[in-house]
């Protein structure tokens, strides 16, 4: 970890110095240059000089003086030719004599030194000469040693000149010398101080170089093992540019897709003819390398929905797994490409699999269902009869027989509750049916019904009561049922004379309005090994008791008990001790139904037998000993029965007369219960307002909701015993046949007068008693009446109705409409008349509120 | 004193005149080009031209300001390219000795001769030059627009009082 540091740190040493020394050898190039420059300069200020050789010309002044001197001699013999020859002679003096006096170059040079004297001395004495020489010849020739003397009184003059000459040239050589000397000592030590630097500085790039190279010689070493690593790679790896080039692939890619042209060389592909990407409506759509890169934008990509062409042009899918990488400056999209239709195929292979085996297992269900119902039915006739059988005289032994017939058939009932209750529970949570009920009356109830089962086996049921009962709930009072039973039942059948207990208690704190329930069921028997433990809530398990003894039953008990638990969104679970008993605990969250403030006292009341009065009542019902046992078992009560043996002829005679109830068979050839409801209800006829109760062998969920959607009141299940029937025929005597429940909604009326006073609930209430007046005027002109006109005040009082929780009549309301804007007055004046009724109804619903609050 | 300066000024005046008067004679002599007997051109062997002044005004004339070692400021010169003096007469190669009155001599060869170069002038600011102002005839060259020419070679080159060319094979 702290070697990069170090290199790093070794790195920026270097760098200062590569700096310093590369600023040292910057800097003395440029002294240097500059001396080299200098030195140039110098050496062409040499070769063009503005100084005529000094030392010459005034040699020469010294010739020409000279020369004129022997001329003027030679004039002592004046002709034509010595005076000429002494003229010319003194006009090259007077000329040399003048450039040395005038020449811009000689002035330069000899400014300010006792020459300039000496040559102002010449020129005036040559200009005085100069007259002599220009007077005619005979006054030249007289004036010859005037002039002769002049000219050599120029000697000491012209000596002095040539001799300073020679002093001036000299110490100007001199300084020329030195001045270059200097520049050139400057110049060989900035060049010695350069070529140092450059050394130090080759030195520096040396070692750099040989770090760099060993360095590289490791990157080569890393970037092969990559490569092998990036080869060996099953999937394909593509590198891309935002440009959609594949610039690098590894084996795997090549093998997939072809050869691809790789770096500089030619035929580079583009990723748009290697990939595509699925889209939702199953169509594919380009895979563009701007896309890849945007799809990596916020880091690593991963895609399955993508198709690959390979090399043999078959289109594969694959999974991409893209990410950015920088790349000497630019973005590209490192992708790594799996072919996923393997692993695709053997997906839809599973899926396919489990979907086979929930098709059989709903099959299974069905059959069970279908089976099961299939023998419930005969054992209904069975068993309606031996009820009918016992209540007449028996003798003591036929008395006898015929109870253990009736247990016989109570036990194959039972088993195939048992496994009726399978398919049951494996449903879902919607097939939950919600009602009230008091969970220590349940208790109670499913004691007092095992009692005689515990009993048998010496055990005795202990009900505890607890401090704070339970009280009324609201929940699936026969799952709850069901599970406590097979619970118990289970208790019972492994214990032996020993005490069984149960007891339910609320545990924990309210949360969100739900409690959690606990129900405790504990036994002193023979206890279950920590290796049962784990599967005793399985299917079809039977534990063999300690003492070897075989317990009866299906082992479908505490299987489905679980299932029912789970389905309510409970837990199960039991703690055992082998040969000391165990314990068996539920816990389900419910909603304490105090809350809610609504008693349904109708479940609790069911079992209660009321003398009512007689009733006409229709059997509709297709098989015939059914038929004939229901007859007799309603006939035994009191009421009278017509029968029909299908739909079609059941359908016909609920519109002729006027019947109190009518019980419906769901499952019948031709036209089946809930059809025949239908018609009996949209029928309008003289039993269109009836009670109809369903009777079917198996009932789901669904079954139930068809039942109760297409009209009718209750739904019971087959087969129907003489205490249930009873329940039935007393609960549902009154006349209108209308629930208490269906006319009012308790609850919406009870918050409506919580927000309202007293007096503007009566209001309300008197507005909608003279709406409804108003409606039955208008039944009896309703053939003047505009239909839409009384849709809307029919629309009005339907809004009134269902605010005060009215929801009988509002549906009849709505019903009605309907009925007006379909322009369907047969039908509209039926629902009215209905709702004289229904409205009475309600009226006395809220006067028995009233009362109660 | 003031007198004789008045006088002697006067003179020199006087005399000037007298001595341009004599050099402008055109039929006097004042250029003699003088060929050794190797000389292989068309000009007879040791044969011998003299050139007048009007005879060098008739070749096509150059000028050029510029400043010179040896007089103060800028001279004006007027004359003829030597180069052209040269092809005039059909000299193309041997060596020239350039030769003046003051018996001062140097060696040109011909080939470093050519127009723009060395000027035979016969006029400085527009007048012709006595002996005494180094004439009649001054080689120059145009130190001012052209450095190379100022060094001692060039400097050495520009003969004052020329009158002889030998030239040599």
């Amino acid at each position: 970890m702290n070697i990069f540091p170090n290199a790093l740190k070794r790195l920026g040493r270097r760098r200062t110095q590569i700096a310093l020394f590369g600023t040292v050898s910057l800097g003395c190039m440029i002294v240097t240059v500059a001396l080299a420059v200098q030195v140039f300069v110098k050496l062409d200020h040499y070769g063009s000089t503005g100084i005529d050789n000094i030392q010459w010309t005034m040699s020469q002044l010294e010739v020409d003086q000279i020369k004129l001197a022997s001329a003027l001699e030679r004039l002592q013999e004046p002709t034509e030719e010595t005076i000429a020859s002494a003229r010319k002679r003194f006009d090259i003096l007077y000329s040399r004599a003048n450039a040395l006096n005038n020449g811009s170059a000689y002035n330069a040079a000899l400014a300010g030194t006792s020459t300039d004297d000496h040559l102002a001395l010449i020129a005036q004495e040559l200009d005085r000469m100069a007259v002599l020489v220009d007077n005619t010849d005979q006054g030249f020739i007289d004036a010859r040693e005037t002039l002769l003397d002049a000219t050599n009184s120029l000697t000491p003059a012209i000596r002095r000149l040539s001799s300073d000459g020679i002093a001036i040239g000299a110490s100007l050589a001199q300084a020329e010398r030195g001045s270059l000397t200097s520049t050139l000592w400057q110049l060989a030590v900035m060049s010695l101080i350069m070529v140092t630097a450059m050394v130090t500085l080759m030195w520096l790039l040396w070692r750099l170089y040989m770090l760099y190279r060993r360095r590289a010689l490791q990157n080569r070493i890393t970037l092969k093992r990559l490569s092998t690593i990036l080869d060996t790679s099953e999937d394909a790896i593509l590198v891309v540019r935002p440009d959609g080039v594949i610039v690098d692939t590894n084996d795997a890619a090549r093998a997939m897709f072809g050869p691809f042209g790789t770096g500089a060389s030619p035929g580079k592909r583009s990723i748009c003819g290697v990939m595509w990407r699925r889209e939702d409506d199953g169509s594919l759509s380009t895979v563009t390398g701007e896309r890849l890169r945007n799809s990596c934008q916020d880091g690593p990509n991963r895609c399955a929905r993508l198709v690959a062409r390979r090399q043999d042009g078959t289109l594969v899918s694959v999974e991409l797994s893209a990410s950015l990488a920088a790349r000497s400056g630019d973005e590209v999209c490192v992708c790594f490409i799996r072919d996923i239709s393997d692993r695709l195929e053997a997906e839809a292979e599973v899926q396919a699999a489990r979907d086979k085996a929930l098709l059989s297992e709903r099959t299974k269900a069905h059959f069970l269902g279908r089976i099961s119902h299939e023998m419930r039915t005969p054992l209904h006739g069975i068993l309606g009869t031996l009820d009918l059988l016992d209540s007449t005289s028996l003798s003591q032994e036929q008395a006898r027989y015929t109870d253990i017939m009736k247990s016989s058939g109570q036990v194959l009932l039972n088993q195939i509750d048992d496994a009726l209750d399978i398919t049951r529970s494996s449903g879902d949570a919607s097939a939950l049916v919600e009602t009230v009920f008091d969970v220590e009356r349940l208790m109670e109830d499913i004691a007092t019904g095992l009692h005689a089962a515990a009993e048998a086996n010496g055990n005795r049921i202990d009900l505890r009561r607890h401090d704070r009962p339970v009280g009324q709930v609201l929940g699936d009072r026969e799952r709850l049922h069901q599970i406590v039973l097979n619970l118990l039942s289970n208790a019972i059948k492994f214990t032996r004379n020993g005490e069984i207990s149960i007891e339910s208690a609320w545990v924990g704190s309210p949360k969100g309005g739900e409690n959690i329930l606990e129900i405790q069921v504990a036994d002193t028997g023979f206890g279950i090994s920590a290796n049962d433990v784990d599967r005793i809530f399985d299917d079809f398990v039977r534990v063999t008791s300690s003492d070897g003894q075989r317990v009866d039953g299906t082992g479908l008990g505490l299987g489905i008990a679980r299932s029912l638990v789970t389905l309510m969104g409970g837990e199960i679970g039991v703690e055992s001790l082998l040969g000391e008993g165990s314990v068996f605990w539920v816990r389900l969250p419910l909603r304490s139904a105090s809350e809610r403030g609504v008693l349904d006292r109708s479940k609790d009341q069911r079992t209660a037998v009321q003398i009512v009065e007689p009733m006409e009542i229709l059997v509709i019902e297709d098989n015939p000993t059914n038929r004939y046992v229901l007859q007799v078992m309603i006939e035994k009560q009191g009421h009278s029965v017509t029968h029909a043996s299908d739909g079609e002829s059941g359908v016909a005679l609920a519109e002729t007369t006027a019947f109190d109830l009518i019980v419906m068979d769901v499952n019948m050839p031709g036209m089946d219960g809930v059809e025949a409801t239908r018609c009996i209800r949209e029928g309008n006829g003289a039993s269109a307002t009836a009670r109809i109760v369903a009777l079917s062998a198996y009932i789901d969920a669904n079954t139930r909701e068809t039942l109760m959607k297409s009209g009718v009141n209750d739904v019971r299940v087959k087969p129907l015993r003489m205490v249930e029937l009873g329940g039935i025929l007393a609960g549902r005597c009154q006349k209108p046949a209308i629930k208490h429940r269906d006319t009012l909604d308790p609850v919406i009326t009870k918050q409506l007068k919580s927000i309202l006073t007293e007096e503007r609930f009566s209001t309300l209430i008197q507005g909608l008693t003279d709406e409804s007046s108003s409606l039955l005027d208008a039944l009896a002109s309703l053939d003047q009446a505009d239909p839409d006109i009384l849709a809307m005040q029919l629309h009005r009082v339907a809004g009134v109705a269902a605010t005060v929780g009215a929801v009988a009549v509002r549906d009849i309301l709505c019903r009605a409409e309907a009925a007006a804007r379909a322009r369907d007055t047969r039908r509209l004046k039926a629902e009215l008349e209905y709702f004289s009724k229904a409205w009475n109804e309600t009226l006395r619903q809220l006067e028995a509120h009233d009362k109660a609050a | 004193m003031k007198s004789v300066s008045v006088i002697f000024l006067f003179c020199a005046v006087v005399s000037v005149m007298v001595a341009r008067q004599a050099y402008a004679d055109d039929s006097s002599v004042i250029l003699s080009i003088i060929m050794t007997p190797q000389n292989t051109t068309g000009l007879k062997d040791d044969s011998q031209v003299d050139m007048t002044l009007s005879d060098l005004q008739n070749l096509p004339v150059a000028s050029f300001e510029t400043t010179t070692l040896w007089t103060p400021d800028k001279q004006v010169f007027s004359g003829v390219w030597l180069a052209t003096l040269l092809q005039h007469h059909g000299i193309t190669s041997g060596t020239l000795e350039l030769a003046a009155i003051n018996d001062y001599r140097v060696t040109i060869p011909v080939q470093d001769i050519r127009t723009g170069g060395a000027l035979v002038s016969y006029e400085r600011n527009g007048e012709a030059m006595s002996l005494r102002q180094k004439g009649p005839l001054w080689v120059v060259y145009d130190w001012d627009s052209n450095p190379n020419f100022r060094n001692e070679t060039y400097y050495s080159r520009s003969i004052w009082q020329l009158d002889r060319i030998i030239v040599t094979r």
